[in-house]
């Protein structure tokens, strides 16, 4: 499996947020090779590589691009997503870390390709190191004339903001990151209209997130055509996977999309952590469907084929569940998770979300009922397609696919009173 | 009440950056934070007026974020994960333990104010599970006899 690797093509340059350092590399050869070429021939550029959003949807960038009005009367913004609150994930956090440059470069290109004038890096606030030494590096280029009125002296003008988030997942959501930024409650907007036309200020936005606008320096410098030699012809290019729960060797691993999910586990993370047996894998973030063991066993992590498996490669947060899981206990923390973060705006999500986690808490901790499960099979569909965002939908995927190929645990909670791998409540909730 | 010149300062910087006054809040509360302390009712009813939105604004904004001292923190402010990953490699032992010698549940400051424990949602440090953040610094891989030599630097006492 030859690949080059893009996103982590000079991770081993020490001290690489140093714009010295990044430029002694490749650094902003994309920008000069972009700003050499007419904005829309950059559009294009990255429309050819094929390459789709790397922050859940997996949407094609380069159409979303080509979607923002050319013509407007109106300021057009970028909002760059590095809220990363999704369960599992972490990898937009070390490209900040390690390589802020590769992700400045990609919103400079992006600012220019889009007529964007003012672009907002919206990271989530407890990423401190993050912000710190995304902040140096903009000052950096403030500096060295790559940000401000005349960018790299060809004329035209560009701001970058970092906006600190506060503490809330759903301003992840693209249109609650908007409502954030303008300083109201990060609840999401109604879709449409759709950011491209009325986003931050009711101006034309476009929202990307962090590895997606990273991998777009190395598109215009080495080519939308050799960015299409790896992965496959949908998913074409390569991803971070960011691997977590019990594998010997959690981290970030850049490989490119159709890579088997063997081979990431096995030859990357080293196989199941202690010599388990694995039961279970959740491929995309804790938003998504868990694939059982059996279904993993040929599985290849592309946006396709783990869709066809009933699952969606999502944001790439691959959560990994041993033989010895409790798969009741482990959906009960993320439905916690999800009543906890529910916007409340919509009932299906206020209510649904909470009540999946009562009856999860009643099951694990001994008081369940036998008409619980059907309660729970009736509740799923009310939660699903019926509301502004899709975080109900996320909140449904885990249950009702542990619960479809793991009955016979939840059974066995109902019918024992409690939970087969822990007797008691380890820690206390205020 | 009147603001420091450099919090003034850096709230004028941020007028120039985001469109409306609105937008202003949640960065300015930051800088008030940073230089003026807790976000007290006061200090809130004054940034409404020096950003010139209305209070309900900064108020909705206080009740929907959670990241803002709003009600003074502990010296040592520790934040443990307790979401999927951290979960499946012994997050909830090492949030056992931590209550145990502090006597202290998720929410809660010490007596002598110097602890003060809250339950994270996944923190984007899954690789190193389980997770926490003390102040503003990660702490990595966390497990008991980790947090017992961590608490024991800090001069914790053993069990309340
Ligand atoms: C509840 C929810 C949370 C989300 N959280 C994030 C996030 O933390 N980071 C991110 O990039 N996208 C997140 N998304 C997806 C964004 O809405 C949006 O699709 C993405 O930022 C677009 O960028 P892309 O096209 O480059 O992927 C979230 C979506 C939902 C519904
Ligand atoms: S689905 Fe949930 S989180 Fe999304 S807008 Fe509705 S209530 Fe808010
Ligand atoms: S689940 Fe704990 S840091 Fe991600």
């Amino acid at each position: 499996m030859a690949f080059e690797k893009v996103l982590y093509r000079n991770l081993h340059l020490e001290r690489l947020y140093d714009m010295d350092v990044y430029l002694s590399s490749d650094g902003y050869h994309g920008l000069a090779a972009a700003l050499e070429r007419k904005p829309d021939e950059v559009i294009e550029e990255v429309k050819a590589s094929g390459l789709r959003g790397r922050g859940g949807a997996g949407f094609p960038t380069g159409v979303k691009w080509g979607f923002l009005p050319k013509v407007t009367d109106k300021p057009k913004y970028l909002c760059v997503n590095a809220d990363e609150g999704e369960p599992g994930t972490f990898k937009d956090r070390e490209l900040m870390e390690k390589d802020p440059h590769s992700l400045l470069e990609g919103m400079i290109i992006a600012g220019y390709a889009l007529g964007v004038h003012k672009a907002f890096l919206y990271i989530r606030g407890e990423y401190h190191l993050a912000i710190e030494r995304c902040q140096k590096a903009i000052d950096q280029l403030y500096a060295r004339g790559y940000l401000g009125s005349n960018v790299c002296g060809k004329g035209f003008a560009l701001d970058i903001i970092i906006h600190k988030g506060a503490g809330a997942y759903i301003c992840g959501e693209e249109t609650a990151l908007i409502n954030s930024i303008e300083g109201k409650r990060g609840e999401p907007r109604l879709k449409p209209p759709f950011p491209a036309t009325s986003g931050l200020w009711a101006c034309p936005t476009v929202v990307n997130n962090v590895e997606t606008l990273c991998a777009v320096p190395w598109i215009l410098a080495y080519g939308a055509k050799r960015y299409r030699e790896f992965g496959t012809e949908k998913s074409p290019g390569t991803k971070i996977f960011s691997v977590s729960g019990c594998v010997s060797k959690p981290g970030n691993y850049e490989l490119p999309l159709g890579t088997p999910f063997k081979v990431l586990l096995e030859d990357y993370c080293g196989g199941v952590w202690k010599g388990k047996k694995l039961k279970g894998v959740i491929p995309g973030g804790s938003s998504v469907p868990l694939l059982s063991a059996a279904e993993c066993e040929d599985l290849n992590l592309d946006y396709e084929s783990v869709q066809a498996r009933g699952s969606l490669l999502g944001c790439g947060a691959v959560i990994v569940y041993d033989e010895d899981v409790c798969v009741v206990e482990a959906s009960l923390r993320l439905a916690e998770f999800y009543a906890h973060e529910s916007c409340g705006q919509c009932a299906p999500c206020r209510e649904g979300t909470h009540w999946l986690a009562q009856i999860l808490e009643r099951i694990e901790h001994g008081q369940g009922r036998p008409e619980d499960l059907p309660a729970i099979e009736a509740l799923l569909p009310h939660m699903k397609g019926m509301t502004i965002c899709v975080l109900a939908d996320s909140a449904a995927a885990v249950v009702e696919s542990t619960l479809k190929k793991f009955r016979n645990e939840y059974e066995a909670h109902i019918k024992h009173k409690g939970c087969p791998h822990k007797k008691e409540k380890v820690f206390a909730y205020a | 009440m009147n603001f420091k010149i450099e919090t003034v300062e850096k709230i004028n910087v941020i007028k120039g950056q985001y469109a409306t006054a609105q937008g202003c809040i949640l960065p300015a509360l930051y800088v008030l934070e940073e230089h003026e302390g807790q976000v007290t009712p006061e200090r809130e009813k004054a940034l409404a007026h020096l950003l010139d939105v209305p209070t309900y604004q900064v108020a909705e904004a206080l009740s929907f974020y959670t990241m803002y001292n709003r009600h003074g923190r502990g010296k040592h402010h520790f934040q443990l994960c307790r979401n999927i990953s951290c979960y499946l490699r012994g997050s909830d032992e090492v949030i056992a333990l931590f209550q145990k010698r502090l006597g202290i549940l998720p929410g809660e400051v010490s007596a002598d104010g110097k602890y003060e424990l809250e339950l994270a949602e996944c923190l984007g440090n899954c690789d190193h599970a389980p997770a926490g953040i003390l102040g503003k610094e990660d702490i990595n891989d966390l497990n008991c006899d980790k947090l017992n030599a961590l608490l024991d630097k800090l001069g914790a006492p053993h069990g309340v």
